[in-house]
């Protein structure tokens, strides 16, 4: 083969990327822009009134809450499998990592219809539930299974191809040279993995926080009890309270904003450690 | 302290890697377990570090049952091929962590262990890169960081897996002196897993040859070179000619060649002999008849390709010995000065 690059015709480039930044603008940049405006119609004094609002105020807190439990509960799982896929090797290895990739590959509405058909008032388990006295579904445990289910596989995932390309050699360096487990793990995995482990978390907090489908069926709409910022949003919406639906999704906006700077500085800094293949 | 390898017995999923070696090491000696990769050099590495767990057999340190031990219960230094530094720690770091997470009681003072890694250093020649980080360094760099944090803990034996097998040639040679240098100012017992016959031959006390998770030799390099057991040492240990031969009665037969031949056995043999250990003789001299079909310079020496008894030959023949009857197309003899016979691989039908 000639080693020409494959340029086909020389004038093509510049129409390319236009027609690329053309498709972004329309597709991206124009609806980003369009929430901001949206919710600024009335000026910054109806900005501000629709965060005035005891419910907005109140899905604020319990977006935060379903966040700072789901996001650690994943964090926390996704280092065990991540560790245990790439660290050991054990029967079942394939299966494990099929079922990590599962929730990327249902809709997020089954992802949260599964656990109204467990734990609902019709569910497997409803009766028992209610003997006790113990109600999941509409309430923010239940928003917790759910958006867990949705986001389970964001740090496995993200952590997964960098443990199995770093392999087991500087753990059993470690052990030869006298570490026990736990010092080892934290000391020699841990550091290695932190800025891909704080990646992955990024992400599944951007979706935690974000999560609609899963949420909505679990949720129940209870306003000021079970209605997360998304869902919120949509009621506003669906009230035609276009500027308050739209300024309390710049806050949606603004997390998704944040999280691909703080996404970018961390690729930028730690391109080595963090170019282990992508998936989502 | 001496280490016993007993009858150890490993096998994987699919396929057994170690099928009942047993081998001893004595104190202070440098042996090298050499094969070609999948003879099980490394898994029998890995067992005596403690990092695999052999399905039977025993190994012993000294009166001590090393099976019992965990891996970092056994203070053996482990260097590994790929070096598997901390990558996030400085050099420095790197050496003092085995010293550094030693329970409180036996840790050494902040002070000797700063101390410890000054000396490591020096043994290692790598003064003033204490603040660097492995991605900083050049391989055969990173190489004697791993060595210096092997040697921190004072280890009872030193195992090395592939050390140089990551490194370019000429820093491998570098490196292969040095760390024989290292090895005599130690003196700690030194097990060295490699695949590179003139490594092992090179460097160490003795060469414990494996092939297929079994030994087939063990010898002083120059006794396994020189006297090979098998073909497959014979062939493994340097570059191999190979002629089919018949020896009757402690006679030898190469084609219409025939010598005195110690060998008792009668019948179709191989004749191994190696390529630079070949005198050039006229046609109606002494030796294995051959015919040239290439030839040429190679530096110091010449390269002659011919074909002697139906099969093709690679020499590697000294400068000073090149005739002028050795052309491409010319019948000459070649005389091996020396000979080994194993009986024939080749089925008698053949």
């Amino acid at each position: 083969m000639s080693e020409r690059p494959t340029i086909v015709a020389p004038g093509l480039a510049p129409l390319l990327i236009l027609a690329a930044a053309l498709v972004m603008g329309v597709l991206i940049l124009l609806p980003l822009g369009a929430v901001f405006f949206q919710a600024f119609d009335k000026g910054l004094a109806g900005f501000r009134e629709a965060f005035d609002q005891p419910d907005a105020i109140a899905a604020i807190k319990l977006t935060l809450i379903v966040a700072a439990i789901s996001v650690p509960l994943n964090a926390i799982f996704g280092l065990a499998a991540a560790w245990s896929i790439a660290k050991f090797e054990f029967r079942g290895k394939s299966v494990l990592l099929a079922l990590i990739d599962l929730p990327f590959s249902i809709s997020p509405v089954v992802s949260g219809l599964v656990w109204v058909l467990l734990f609902g008032a019709q569910g497997w388990f409803g009766e028992q539930l209610a003997d006790r006295n113990i109600q999941i579904i509409f309430t923010t445990t239940g928003l917790v299974l759910a958006t867990v289910l949705v986001t389970l596989p964001f740090v496995a995932r993200e952590l997964i191809p960098l443990m199995q390309e770093q392999g087991t050699d500087e753990e059993a360096a470690a052990i030869t040279l006298g570490a026990g487990g736990m010092t080892t793990f934290f000391r020699i995995t841990l550091p290695n993995i932190k800025w891909a482990l704080l990646y992955g978390v990024l992400l599944c907090n951007a979706r935690a926080m974000g999560e609609f489908g899963a949420v909505s069926v679990v949720s129940g709409h209870i306003r000021g009890l079970t209605n997360t910022l998304p869902l919120h949003i949509e009621i506003l919406y669906n009230e035609y309270n276009f500027v308050a639906a739209f300024a309390v999704a710049t806050l949606l906006a603004a997390l998704g904003l944040v999280t691909l700077v703080l996404k970018t500085a961390l690729e930028v800094r730690y391109a080595g450690e963090l170019k282990a293949t992508r998936k989502h | 302290m001496s280490l016993q390898i007993k009858d150890v017995a490993k096998a994987f999923a699919r396929f057994p890697a170690l099928g009942g070696v047993s081998l001893d090491v004595a104190e202070g000696e440098f042996l090298a377990l050499l094969g070609p990769s999948g003879s099980g050099k490394t898994t029998l590495l890995r067992i005596l570090a403690g990092l695999e767990r052999p399905d039977s057999g025993a190994v012993d340190f000294g009166g001590e049952d090393f099976l019992k031990l965990s891996a970092r219960e056994r203070r053996v230094g482990m260097v590994f091929q790929h070096y598997a530094l901390f990558r996030h720690m400085t050099v420095a770091q790197n050496i003092a962590f085995g010293l550094k997470v030693r329970p409180r009681s036996q840790r050494p003072k902040g002070s000797a262990i700063e101390a410890r890694v000054k000396d490591l250093l020096r043994l290692v020649q790598l003064e003033g890169l204490e603040k660097r980080y492995p991605a900083q360094l050049s391989g055969g760099q990173r190489q004697r960081v791993a060595l210096a944090r092997a040697l921190a803990i004072e280890p009872r034996v030193l195992l090395l897996d592939e050390p140089f097998g990551a490194l370019d040639a000429k820093v491998r040679r570098e490196l292969r002196k040095w760390l024989r240098h290292v090895h005599d100012e130690t003196g700690v017992t030194t097990v060295f897993v490699t695949h590179d016959q003139e490594e092992a031959l090179d460097l160490a006390d003795r060469v414990a040859i494996l092939r297929d998770g079994l030994l087939v030799q063990t010898g002083a390099p120059q006794e396994v070179y020189d006297n090979p057991a098998t073909p497959f040492v014979f062939d493994f240990l340097g570059e191999a000619c190979k002629l089919p031969g018949q020896v009757t009665g402690e006679r030898l037969k190469v084609d219409d060649w025939e010598t005195d031949a110690a060998f008792t056995m009668d019948g179709p043999v191989d004749v191994f002999f190696r390529p630079h250990e070949v005198a050039l003789e006229p046609a109606d001299g002494q030796g294995i008849s051959a015919r040239v079909t290439a030839f040429a310079a190679r530096g110091a020496n010449l390269h002659l390709e011919c074909e002697a008894a139906g099969q093709p030959l690679d020499l590697e023949i000294h400068g000073g010995e090149a005739r002028d009857y050795v052309r491409p197309g010319a019948l000459i003899r070649l005389l091996p000065r020396r000979l080994k016979l194993f009986p024939a691989e080749r089925s008698p039908a053949a």
